[in-house]
Protein backbone atom coordinates (compact mmCIF):
# COMPACT_ATOMS: atom_id res chain seq x y z
CA UNK A 1 0.00 0.00 0.00
CA UNK A 2 1.18 3.96 -0.20
CA UNK A 3 2.63 5.94 2.23
CA UNK A 4 -0.85 7.57 2.64
CA UNK A 5 -2.65 4.63 3.03
CA UNK A 6 -0.15 2.94 5.55
CA UNK A 7 -0.66 6.30 7.74
CA UNK A 8 -4.55 6.15 7.26
CA UNK A 9 -4.06 2.44 8.63
CA UNK A 10 -1.60 3.94 11.71
CA UNK A 11 -3.96 6.04 12.31
CA UNK A 12 -6.93 3.66 12.39
CA UNK A 13 -5.03 1.59 15.27
CA UNK A 14 -4.24 5.03 16.61
CA UNK A 15 -7.53 6.21 17.17
CA UNK A 16 -9.03 2.14 17.40
CA UNK A 17 -6.72 1.77 20.45
CA UNK A 18 -8.21 5.32 22.10
CA UNK A 19 -11.40 3.96 20.79
CA UNK A 20 -11.37 7.42 20.22
CA UNK A 21 -11.72 10.00 17.09
CA UNK A 22 -9.76 13.36 16.42
CA UNK A 23 -11.08 15.74 14.44
CA UNK A 24 -10.11 19.26 13.64
CA UNK A 25 -11.87 22.08 12.40
CA UNK A 26 -10.14 21.59 8.94
CA UNK A 27 -11.41 17.90 9.08
CA UNK A 28 -14.86 19.23 9.25
CA UNK A 29 -14.70 21.85 6.69
CA UNK A 30 -13.44 19.48 4.52
CA UNK A 31 -15.71 16.86 4.79
CA UNK A 32 -18.43 19.29 3.97
CA UNK A 33 -17.60 19.72 0.46
CA UNK A 34 -16.48 15.90 0.27
CA UNK A 35 -20.36 15.44 1.12
CA UNK A 36 -21.31 17.45 -1.81
CA UNK A 37 -18.65 15.53 -4.15
CA UNK A 38 -20.20 12.36 -2.96
CA UNK A 39 -23.31 13.32 -2.97
CA UNK A 40 -23.10 14.54 -6.90
CA UNK A 41 -20.88 11.72 -7.92
CA UNK A 42 -23.97 9.51 -7.32
CA UNK A 43 -26.35 11.53 -10.28
CA UNK A 44 -26.34 10.85 -13.40
CA UNK A 45 -27.08 12.92 -16.64
CA UNK A 46 -25.44 15.96 -17.94
CA UNK A 47 -26.36 18.03 -15.47
CA UNK A 48 -25.49 16.85 -12.75
CA UNK A 49 -21.89 15.44 -14.14
CA UNK A 50 -21.45 19.49 -14.66
CA UNK A 51 -22.74 20.05 -10.99
CA UNK A 52 -19.64 17.77 -10.09
CA UNK A 53 -17.17 19.23 -12.77
CA UNK A 54 -18.15 22.78 -11.28
CA UNK A 55 -17.16 21.27 -7.27
CA UNK A 56 -13.91 20.13 -8.34
CA UNK A 57 -12.49 22.08 -10.73
CA UNK A 58 -10.30 24.81 -8.63
CA UNK A 59 -6.50 24.41 -8.32
CA UNK A 60 -6.03 23.55 -12.13
CA UNK A 61 -7.62 26.73 -13.58
CA UNK A 62 -6.52 28.53 -10.67
CA UNK A 63 -2.53 27.35 -11.18
CA UNK A 64 -2.83 27.98 -14.85
CA UNK A 65 -4.45 31.84 -14.41
CA UNK A 66 -2.37 32.36 -12.03
CA UNK A 67 0.48 32.02 -13.76
CA UNK A 68 -0.46 34.61 -16.29
CA UNK A 69 0.89 36.79 -14.04
CA UNK A 70 1.93 40.44 -14.36
CA UNK A 71 5.64 39.35 -15.93
CA UNK A 72 4.23 36.46 -18.10
CA UNK A 73 1.37 38.93 -19.66
CA UNK A 74 4.15 41.70 -19.64
CA UNK A 75 6.54 38.90 -21.68
CA UNK A 76 3.75 38.22 -24.14
CA UNK A 77 3.18 41.40 -24.25
CA UNK A 78 6.84 42.28 -25.23
CA UNK A 79 6.83 39.21 -27.69
CA UNK A 80 4.14 40.46 -29.70
CA UNK A 81 5.46 44.29 -29.96
CA UNK A 82 8.97 42.49 -30.47
CA UNK A 83 8.05 39.75 -32.79
CA UNK A 84 4.54 40.56 -34.04
CA UNK A 85 2.46 37.44 -35.55
CA UNK A 86 4.82 34.03 -35.86
CA UNK A 87 6.64 31.78 -34.51
CA UNK A 88 5.75 32.81 -30.75
CA UNK A 89 2.20 32.01 -31.45
CA UNK A 90 2.34 28.15 -31.08
CA UNK A 91 5.20 27.86 -29.14
CA UNK A 92 3.25 29.90 -26.24
CA UNK A 93 0.34 27.27 -26.94
CA UNK A 94 2.99 24.67 -26.77
CA UNK A 95 4.61 26.02 -23.50
CA UNK A 96 0.64 25.72 -22.09
CA UNK A 97 1.13 21.73 -23.05
CA UNK A 98 4.60 21.64 -21.05
CA UNK A 99 2.49 22.81 -18.27
CA UNK A 100 -0.17 20.73 -18.56
CA UNK A 101 2.25 17.67 -18.57
CA UNK A 102 4.00 18.83 -15.77
CA UNK A 103 0.91 19.89 -13.30
CA UNK A 104 -1.21 16.90 -13.98
CA UNK A 105 1.15 14.75 -11.92
CA UNK A 106 1.05 17.58 -9.45
CA UNK A 107 -3.18 16.47 -9.76
CA UNK A 108 -2.13 12.35 -8.98
CA UNK A 109 0.54 13.05 -6.62
CA UNK A 110 -1.79 15.15 -4.03
CA UNK A 111 -4.65 12.99 -4.48
CA UNK A 112 -3.10 9.52 -3.92
CA UNK A 113 -0.94 10.88 -0.87
CA UNK A 114 -2.82 13.56 0.57
CA UNK A 115 0.59 15.66 1.23
CA UNK A 116 2.03 18.62 -0.20
CA UNK A 117 4.79 18.81 -2.54
CA UNK A 118 7.33 20.18 -0.27
CA UNK A 119 6.27 18.15 2.45
CA UNK A 120 6.60 14.17 0.50
CA UNK A 121 10.51 16.34 -0.38
CA UNK A 122 11.31 16.53 3.12
CA UNK A 123 10.19 13.09 4.23
CA UNK A 124 10.46 10.67 1.23
CA UNK A 125 14.35 12.30 0.06
CA UNK A 126 15.44 14.52 3.75
CA UNK A 127 16.02 17.35 5.20
CA UNK A 128 19.48 17.99 3.02
CA UNK A 129 17.01 17.82 -0.56
CA UNK A 130 13.79 19.63 1.19
CA UNK A 131 15.92 22.71 2.38
CA UNK A 132 17.34 23.41 -1.68
CA UNK A 133 13.70 22.94 -2.93
CA UNK A 134 12.51 25.08 -0.63
CA UNK A 135 14.94 27.96 -0.45
CA UNK A 136 14.78 27.43 -4.64
CA UNK A 137 10.72 28.10 -4.43
CA UNK A 138 11.18 30.78 -1.45
CA UNK A 139 13.67 32.78 -3.46
CA UNK A 140 11.77 33.00 -6.71
CA UNK A 141 8.15 33.20 -4.89
CA UNK A 142 9.44 36.31 -3.31
CA UNK A 143 10.80 37.61 -6.70
CA UNK A 144 7.73 37.18 -8.12
CA UNK A 145 5.85 38.50 -5.82
CA UNK A 146 8.13 42.00 -5.93
CA UNK A 147 6.83 41.80 -9.78
CA UNK A 148 2.94 41.20 -9.54
CA UNK A 149 3.07 44.43 -7.24
CA UNK A 150 5.18 46.13 -10.13
CA UNK A 151 2.38 44.68 -12.46
CA UNK A 152 -0.18 45.92 -9.98
CA UNK A 153 1.54 49.44 -9.55
CA UNK A 154 2.44 49.87 -13.14
CA UNK A 155 -1.29 49.47 -14.07
CA UNK A 156 -2.99 51.09 -12.18
CA UNK A 157 -0.99 53.85 -12.39
CA UNK A 158 -2.44 54.07 -16.44
CA UNK A 159 -5.28 55.64 -14.22
CA UNK A 160 -3.37 58.06 -12.66
CA UNK A 161 -3.57 56.16 -9.08
CA UNK A 162 -0.22 56.29 -7.41
CA UNK A 163 1.56 53.48 -5.90
CA UNK A 164 0.81 53.48 -2.18
CA UNK A 165 -3.34 53.19 -3.21
CA UNK A 166 -2.34 50.47 -6.02
CA UNK A 167 -0.22 48.72 -3.60
CA UNK A 168 -2.83 49.28 -0.71
CA UNK A 169 -5.90 48.18 -2.97
CA UNK A 170 -3.98 44.22 -3.94
CA UNK A 171 -3.09 43.79 -0.56
CA UNK A 172 -6.99 44.84 0.95
CA UNK A 173 -8.00 42.10 -1.96
CA UNK A 174 -5.57 39.49 -1.26
CA UNK A 175 -6.53 39.87 2.89
CA UNK A 176 -10.37 39.72 1.75
CA UNK A 177 -10.02 36.35 0.00
CA UNK A 178 -9.03 35.17 3.23
CA UNK A 179 -11.58 36.38 5.13
CA UNK A 180 -14.29 33.02 5.10
CA UNK A 181 -11.49 30.95 6.29
CA UNK A 182 -12.80 28.50 4.45
CA UNK A 183 -10.58 26.58 1.03
CA UNK A 184 -14.20 26.49 -1.22
CA UNK A 185 -15.15 30.01 -0.74
CA UNK A 186 -11.40 31.43 -1.12
CA UNK A 187 -11.23 29.22 -4.22
CA UNK A 188 -14.14 30.56 -5.68
CA UNK A 189 -12.86 34.45 -4.76
CA UNK A 190 -10.16 34.14 -6.35
CA UNK A 191 -11.60 31.94 -9.55
CA UNK A 192 -14.05 35.02 -10.53
CA UNK A 193 -10.86 37.29 -10.12
CA UNK A 194 -9.13 35.06 -12.44
CA UNK A 195 -11.54 34.47 -14.83
CA UNK A 196 -10.65 38.49 -15.87
CA UNK A 197 -7.55 37.72 -17.35
CA UNK A 198 -9.34 36.93 -20.30
CA UNK A 199 -9.82 40.66 -20.51
CA UNK A 200 -7.05 40.11 -22.89
CA UNK A 201 -9.01 37.92 -25.88
CA UNK A 202 -11.81 41.47 -26.42
CA UNK A 203 -8.58 43.31 -26.41
CA UNK A 204 -6.87 41.38 -28.83
CA UNK A 205 -10.17 41.73 -30.91
CA UNK A 206 -10.02 45.18 -30.72
CA UNK A 207 -6.46 45.56 -32.61
CA UNK A 208 -8.14 43.36 -35.32
CA UNK A 209 -5.35 40.80 -36.30
CA UNK A 210 -4.90 39.45 -39.23
CA UNK A 211 -6.67 36.11 -38.82
CA UNK A 212 -4.82 35.25 -42.31
CA UNK A 213 -1.61 35.51 -40.75
CA UNK A 214 -2.49 34.11 -36.96
CA UNK A 215 -3.56 30.53 -38.85
CA UNK A 216 -0.24 31.01 -41.18
CA UNK A 217 1.82 31.00 -37.81
CA UNK A 218 -0.23 28.59 -36.03
CA UNK A 219 0.42 26.09 -38.96
CA UNK A 220 3.86 26.78 -40.30
CA UNK A 221 5.68 28.46 -37.21
CA UNK A 222 6.33 30.89 -39.87
CA UNK A 223 7.69 33.73 -40.05
CA UNK A 224 10.99 32.56 -37.58
CA UNK A 225 12.82 34.72 -35.67
CA UNK A 226 16.74 35.40 -35.84
CA UNK A 227 18.57 33.04 -33.59
CA UNK A 228 19.83 35.95 -31.68
CA UNK A 229 20.11 36.65 -27.68
CA UNK A 230 16.94 38.78 -27.94
CA UNK A 231 15.62 35.45 -29.13
CA UNK A 232 16.47 32.87 -26.83
CA UNK A 233 15.65 35.79 -23.99
CA UNK A 234 12.13 36.25 -24.99
CA UNK A 235 12.09 31.99 -25.73
CA UNK A 236 13.00 31.63 -21.40
CA UNK A 237 10.46 34.45 -20.65
CA UNK A 238 8.13 32.82 -22.59
CA UNK A 239 8.36 29.59 -21.00
CA UNK A 240 9.37 30.43 -17.46
CA UNK A 241 5.68 32.77 -17.73
CA UNK A 242 4.05 28.79 -18.11
CA UNK A 243 6.23 26.47 -15.73
CA UNK A 244 7.51 27.42 -12.57
CA UNK A 245 8.32 25.92 -9.17
CA UNK A 246 5.42 27.29 -7.18
CA UNK A 247 2.66 25.39 -9.77
CA UNK A 248 3.74 22.45 -8.69
CA UNK A 249 4.05 23.22 -5.23
CA UNK A 250 0.91 25.15 -5.50
CA UNK A 251 -1.69 22.90 -7.26
CA UNK A 252 -0.24 19.48 -5.22
CA UNK A 253 -0.73 21.40 -1.88
CA UNK A 254 -4.35 22.80 -3.49
CA UNK A 255 -5.70 19.56 -4.29
CA UNK A 256 -4.72 18.24 -1.09
CA UNK A 257 -6.88 21.42 0.94
CA UNK A 258 -9.87 21.10 -1.45
CA UNK A 259 -9.65 16.93 -0.05
CA UNK A 260 -9.55 15.77 -4.19
CA UNK A 261 -8.88 11.84 -4.33
CA UNK A 262 -7.69 9.28 -6.65
CA UNK A 263 -11.71 8.79 -7.53
CA UNK A 264 -11.39 12.55 -8.85
CA UNK A 265 -8.14 12.49 -10.93
CA UNK A 266 -9.95 12.51 -13.76
CA UNK A 267 -11.68 15.88 -13.46
CA UNK A 268 -8.70 17.36 -11.82
CA UNK A 269 -7.41 16.34 -15.42
CA UNK A 270 -10.24 18.48 -16.89
CA UNK A 271 -9.52 21.33 -14.48
CA UNK A 272 -5.93 21.59 -15.76
CA UNK A 273 -6.56 21.14 -19.50
CA UNK A 274 -9.62 24.04 -18.79
CA UNK A 275 -6.89 25.97 -17.17
CA UNK A 276 -4.25 25.56 -19.35
CA UNK A 277 -6.79 26.25 -22.79
CA UNK A 278 -8.01 29.45 -20.77
CA UNK A 279 -4.49 30.74 -20.03
CA UNK A 280 -3.24 30.10 -23.33
CA UNK A 281 -6.20 32.17 -25.00
CA UNK A 282 -5.53 35.06 -22.37
CA UNK A 283 -1.98 34.82 -23.98
CA UNK A 284 -2.38 34.60 -27.51
CA UNK A 285 -4.74 37.46 -26.93
CA UNK A 286 -1.85 39.40 -25.23
CA UNK A 287 0.45 38.77 -27.87
CA UNK A 288 -2.21 39.34 -30.65
CA UNK A 289 -3.15 42.55 -28.84
CA UNK A 290 0.49 44.40 -28.84
CA UNK A 291 1.18 42.82 -32.18
CA UNK A 292 0.06 46.49 -33.81
CA UNK A 293 2.96 47.55 -31.71
CA UNK A 294 5.87 45.46 -33.99
CA UNK A 295 8.35 47.67 -35.55
CA UNK A 296 7.06 50.74 -33.62
CA UNK A 297 8.19 50.53 -29.95
CA UNK A 298 11.05 49.31 -28.40
CA UNK A 299 10.22 46.32 -25.98
CA UNK A 300 13.52 46.32 -24.00
CA UNK A 301 12.83 47.85 -20.74
CA UNK A 302 8.94 47.63 -20.89
CA UNK A 303 6.17 47.90 -18.26
CA UNK A 304 2.80 47.77 -18.47
CA UNK A 305 2.09 51.22 -18.48
CA UNK A 306 4.26 51.99 -21.20
CA UNK A 307 2.03 48.90 -23.22
CA UNK A 308 -1.05 50.33 -22.25
CA UNK A 309 -0.37 54.15 -23.54
CA UNK A 310 0.99 52.62 -26.67
CA UNK A 311 -1.88 50.50 -27.50
CA UNK A 312 -4.22 54.01 -27.06
CA UNK A 313 -3.84 54.44 -31.17
CA UNK A 314 -4.23 51.34 -32.09
CA UNK A 315 -6.98 50.09 -29.90
CA UNK A 316 -8.09 53.65 -28.40
CA UNK A 317 -8.29 54.75 -24.76
CA UNK A 318 -10.93 52.18 -23.63
CA UNK A 319 -9.10 48.72 -25.25
CA UNK A 320 -5.27 50.29 -23.50
CA UNK A 321 -7.49 50.52 -20.26
CA UNK A 322 -8.88 47.15 -20.80
CA UNK A 323 -5.30 45.95 -21.34
CA UNK A 324 -4.25 48.13 -18.13
CA UNK A 325 -7.05 46.96 -15.84
CA UNK A 326 -5.54 43.21 -17.33
CA UNK A 327 -1.99 43.34 -16.18
CA UNK A 328 -3.67 44.67 -12.59
CA UNK A 329 -6.05 41.87 -12.68
CA UNK A 330 -2.84 38.87 -13.46
CA UNK A 331 -0.81 40.72 -10.58
CA UNK A 332 -3.61 40.72 -7.81
CA UNK A 333 -4.48 36.91 -9.00
CA UNK A 334 -0.54 35.79 -8.84
CA UNK A 335 0.24 37.61 -5.47
CA UNK A 336 -3.01 35.53 -3.99
CA UNK A 337 -2.09 31.92 -5.44
CA UNK A 338 2.33 32.71 -5.20
CA UNK A 339 1.86 34.04 -1.19
CA UNK A 340 -0.34 30.82 -0.42
CA UNK A 341 2.06 28.47 -2.36
CA UNK A 342 4.84 29.78 0.07
CA UNK A 343 2.35 29.23 3.30
CA UNK A 344 1.37 25.77 2.53
CA UNK A 345 5.09 24.65 1.84
CA UNK A 346 6.11 26.81 5.07
CA UNK A 347 3.50 24.61 7.03
CA UNK A 348 4.13 21.66 5.17
CA UNK A 349 7.57 21.70 6.24
CA UNK A 350 7.52 23.37 9.82
CA UNK A 351 5.10 21.28 10.53
CA UNK A 352 2.29 23.94 11.44
CA UNK A 353 -1.14 23.84 10.84
CA UNK A 354 -1.54 24.74 6.43
CA UNK A 355 -4.89 25.26 5.62
CA UNK A 356 -7.25 27.45 3.86
CA UNK A 357 -9.95 25.92 6.29
CA UNK A 358 -8.14 26.96 9.36
CA UNK A 359 -9.69 29.53 11.29
CA UNK A 360 -6.91 32.03 11.86
CA UNK A 361 -6.55 31.41 15.77
CA UNK A 362 -5.49 27.57 14.40
CA UNK A 363 -3.11 29.10 11.48
CA UNK A 364 -1.64 31.73 12.87
CA UNK A 365 1.87 30.58 10.87
CA UNK A 366 -0.47 29.90 7.67
CA UNK A 367 -1.60 33.38 7.44
CA UNK A 368 1.25 35.21 8.79
CA UNK A 369 3.70 33.58 6.07
CA UNK A 370 0.66 34.27 3.64
CA UNK A 371 0.19 37.79 4.43
CA UNK A 372 3.65 38.54 5.50
CA UNK A 373 5.38 37.28 2.13
CA UNK A 374 2.57 40.01 0.45
CA UNK A 375 3.31 42.86 2.65
CA UNK A 376 7.01 42.71 2.30
CA UNK A 377 7.03 42.09 -1.10
CA UNK A 378 4.22 44.97 -1.40
CA UNK A 379 6.33 47.30 0.40
CA UNK A 380 9.77 46.63 -1.56
CA UNK A 381 7.90 47.79 -4.65
CA UNK A 382 7.08 51.25 -2.75
CA UNK A 383 10.84 52.03 -1.68
CA UNK A 384 11.66 54.69 -4.50
CA UNK A 385 15.36 54.23 -6.32
CA UNK A 386 15.46 50.53 -6.08
CA UNK A 387 16.25 48.65 -9.59
CA UNK A 388 12.55 47.12 -10.01
CA UNK A 389 13.93 46.67 -13.36
CA UNK A 390 16.18 44.28 -12.39
CA UNK A 391 13.84 41.99 -10.58
CA UNK A 392 11.57 41.95 -13.95
CA UNK A 393 14.45 40.81 -15.98
CA UNK A 394 15.15 38.08 -13.85
CA UNK A 395 11.86 36.70 -12.74
CA UNK A 396 10.90 34.38 -15.67
CA UNK A 397 14.16 33.26 -16.41
CA UNK A 398 15.31 31.99 -12.72
CA UNK A 399 11.68 30.72 -12.73
CA UNK A 400 12.91 28.42 -16.23
CA UNK A 401 16.50 27.62 -14.61
CA UNK A 402 14.67 26.39 -11.28
CA UNK A 403 12.38 24.03 -13.07
CA UNK A 404 14.59 21.42 -13.95
CA UNK A 405 15.47 20.15 -10.70
CA UNK A 406 11.76 20.75 -9.29
CA UNK A 407 11.08 18.25 -11.89
CA UNK A 408 12.85 15.65 -11.22
CA UNK A 409 11.98 15.72 -7.71
CA UNK A 410 8.13 15.44 -8.96
CA UNK A 411 9.39 12.83 -11.86
CA UNK A 412 10.86 10.61 -8.94
CA UNK A 413 8.04 10.87 -6.51
CA UNK A 414 5.12 10.75 -9.10
CA UNK A 415 6.91 7.05 -10.30
CA UNK A 416 7.28 6.20 -6.44
CA UNK A 417 5.59 3.04 -6.38
CA UNK A 418 5.21 2.72 -2.59
CA UNK A 419 3.35 5.80 -2.25
CA UNK A 420 1.52 5.75 -5.84
CA UNK A 421 0.26 2.55 -5.81
CA UNK A 422 -2.12 2.37 -8.89
CA UNK A 423 -1.68 5.90 -9.84
CA UNK A 424 2.08 6.56 -10.76
CA UNK A 425 3.22 7.81 -14.27
CA UNK A 426 2.66 5.37 -16.98
CA UNK A 427 5.57 5.18 -19.88
CA UNK A 428 4.71 7.80 -22.60
CA UNK A 429 3.76 10.24 -19.73
CA UNK A 430 7.48 9.63 -18.09
CA UNK A 431 8.67 10.70 -21.99
CA UNK A 432 6.68 13.55 -21.76
CA UNK A 433 8.07 15.00 -18.78
CA UNK A 434 11.63 13.66 -19.59
CA UNK A 435 11.56 15.72 -22.82
CA UNK A 436 10.15 18.86 -20.44
CA UNK A 437 13.12 18.72 -18.42
CA UNK A 438 15.00 18.26 -21.57
CA UNK A 439 13.68 21.08 -23.26
CA UNK A 440 13.76 23.28 -20.10
CA UNK A 441 17.52 22.58 -19.04
CA UNK A 442 18.41 23.10 -22.98
CA UNK A 443 16.69 26.76 -23.05
CA UNK A 444 18.80 27.19 -19.77
CA UNK A 445 22.18 26.73 -21.37
CA UNK A 446 21.03 28.09 -24.45
CA UNK A 447 20.70 31.25 -22.35
CA UNK A 448 23.80 30.64 -20.32
CA UNK A 449 25.61 30.34 -24.05
CA UNK A 450 24.19 33.35 -25.18
CA UNK A 451 25.69 35.00 -22.21
CA UNK A 452 29.27 33.97 -21.89
CA UNK A 453 29.64 33.00 -25.41
CA UNK A 454 27.78 35.15 -27.32
CA UNK A 455 29.51 34.13 -30.79
CA UNK A 456 28.79 30.00 -29.60
CA UNK A 457 25.11 31.26 -30.43
CA UNK A 458 25.88 33.23 -33.57
CA UNK A 459 27.70 29.87 -34.59
CA UNK A 460 24.72 27.51 -33.59
CA UNK A 461 22.02 29.77 -35.44
CA UNK A 462 24.04 29.10 -38.84
CA UNK A 463 23.88 25.49 -38.80
CA UNK B 1 -24.10 13.64 27.79
CA UNK B 2 -22.99 10.91 25.22
CA UNK B 3 -21.48 14.21 23.10
CA UNK B 4 -19.76 14.59 25.90
CA UNK B 5 -18.23 11.74 26.20
CA UNK B 6 -16.83 12.03 22.49
CA UNK B 7 -15.71 15.66 22.96
CA UNK B 8 -12.23 15.91 22.87
CA UNK B 9 -9.72 18.47 23.36
CA UNK B 10 -8.94 19.20 19.81
CA UNK B 11 -5.15 17.27 18.61
CA UNK B 12 -5.46 15.55 22.02
CA UNK B 13 -3.94 12.63 20.59
CA UNK B 14 -0.65 14.16 19.15
CA UNK B 15 1.16 14.17 21.85
CA UNK B 16 3.94 16.89 21.39
CA UNK B 17 2.48 17.91 18.02
CA UNK B 18 -0.22 20.54 19.48
CA UNK B 19 1.68 23.66 18.37
CA UNK B 20 -0.39 25.66 16.87
CA UNK B 21 -3.73 24.01 17.20
CA UNK B 22 -6.12 25.40 20.53
CA UNK B 23 -8.98 24.06 22.07
CA UNK B 24 -12.12 22.90 19.99
CA UNK B 25 -14.94 20.54 20.77
CA UNK B 26 -16.57 18.66 18.13
CA UNK B 27 -19.56 16.03 18.89
CA UNK B 28 -19.98 12.37 18.35
CA UNK B 29 -22.16 13.34 15.22
CA UNK B 30 -19.43 15.48 13.50
CA UNK B 31 -16.54 12.78 14.37
CA UNK B 32 -18.71 10.38 12.16
CA UNK B 33 -19.72 12.68 9.32
CA UNK B 34 -15.91 13.65 8.80
CA UNK B 35 -14.97 9.82 8.72
CA UNK B 36 -17.93 9.04 6.37
CA UNK B 37 -16.92 11.47 4.36
CA UNK B 38 -13.20 11.50 4.40
CA UNK B 39 -10.43 9.02 3.84
CA UNK B 40 -8.42 7.89 7.02
CA UNK B 41 -5.06 9.50 5.69
CA UNK B 42 -6.95 12.66 4.65
CA UNK B 43 -7.31 13.87 8.69
CA UNK B 44 -5.25 16.50 9.60
CA UNK B 45 -3.73 14.00 12.52
CA UNK B 46 -2.59 11.61 10.08
CA UNK B 47 -0.17 14.06 8.41
CA UNK B 48 2.06 13.44 11.46
CA UNK B 49 2.97 10.39 10.27
CA UNK B 50 5.81 10.90 8.64
CA UNK B 51 5.95 8.72 4.72
CA UNK B 52 8.98 6.58 5.21
CA UNK B 53 12.18 7.87 3.96
CA UNK B 54 13.78 6.70 0.47
CA UNK B 55 17.67 6.97 -0.05
CA UNK B 56 18.69 8.49 -3.89
CA UNK B 57 21.32 6.39 -5.36
CA UNK B 58 22.89 5.86 -8.96
CA UNK B 59 22.17 7.66 -11.70
CA UNK B 60 19.06 9.49 -9.34
CA UNK B 61 21.54 10.92 -7.22
CA UNK B 62 24.35 11.70 -9.77
CA UNK B 63 21.06 13.64 -12.15
CA UNK B 64 19.68 15.48 -8.77
CA UNK B 65 23.50 16.81 -8.26
CA UNK B 66 24.35 17.84 -11.71
CA UNK B 67 20.85 19.54 -12.15
CA UNK B 68 21.47 21.27 -8.89
CA UNK B 69 25.55 22.37 -9.68
CA UNK B 70 23.80 23.51 -12.98
CA UNK B 71 21.06 25.92 -10.86
CA UNK B 72 24.02 27.32 -9.15
CA UNK B 73 26.11 28.01 -12.07
CA UNK B 74 23.24 29.60 -14.22
CA UNK B 75 21.89 31.90 -11.21
CA UNK B 76 25.33 33.68 -11.30
CA UNK B 77 25.05 33.91 -15.23
CA UNK B 78 21.50 35.56 -14.86
CA UNK B 79 22.71 38.08 -11.97
CA UNK B 80 25.76 38.93 -13.36
CA UNK B 81 24.11 39.71 -17.20
CA UNK B 82 20.80 41.50 -15.14
CA UNK B 83 23.24 43.56 -13.49
CA UNK B 84 25.15 44.34 -16.04
CA UNK B 85 22.11 45.60 -17.98
CA UNK B 86 20.71 47.49 -15.16
CA UNK B 87 23.90 49.01 -14.94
Amino acid sequence: MGAGAQSGRELRALTAAEDEVVVTHEDVDRAHDRARVTAARGGRGLRKRAWLLWLLIGPGILVMLGENDGPSMLSYAATGAKFGVGFFLPFVVLTFGMALVVQEMTVRLGAATHRGHAELIFERFGPFWGWFSMIDLGFGNFLTLITEFIAIRAGLGFFGVPPWAAVLVALAVLFSALLSHRYWTWERVVLAAAAFNLIFVPVALMAHPHWGAVGHAFLTWKPMPGFNRDTVLIVLSDIGATVTPWMLFFQQSATVDKGLTTKDIGFGRIDTLLGAGLAAAAAVGAILATAPLFGRMSADNFEAAQFAQALVPVIGRFGAALFALGMVEAGIVASITISTSSAYAFGEVAQRPHSLNLPVNQGKSFYAVLCLCAAAAAGIVLIPGLPLVFVVLVVNVVAVLAMPPALVFLYLLVNDKEIMEGVKSPAWMNTLAAAVVVLLTAAGILYGLSVVAPGALAWIGRL
Amino acid sequence: MADEQHRRHEGGHHGGHERGRQAEYFGAAEASFVLSNLEPDQLALAKKVPVARRQLRGWKLILVWSLRVYLVFMMVVVFWQAWLAVR
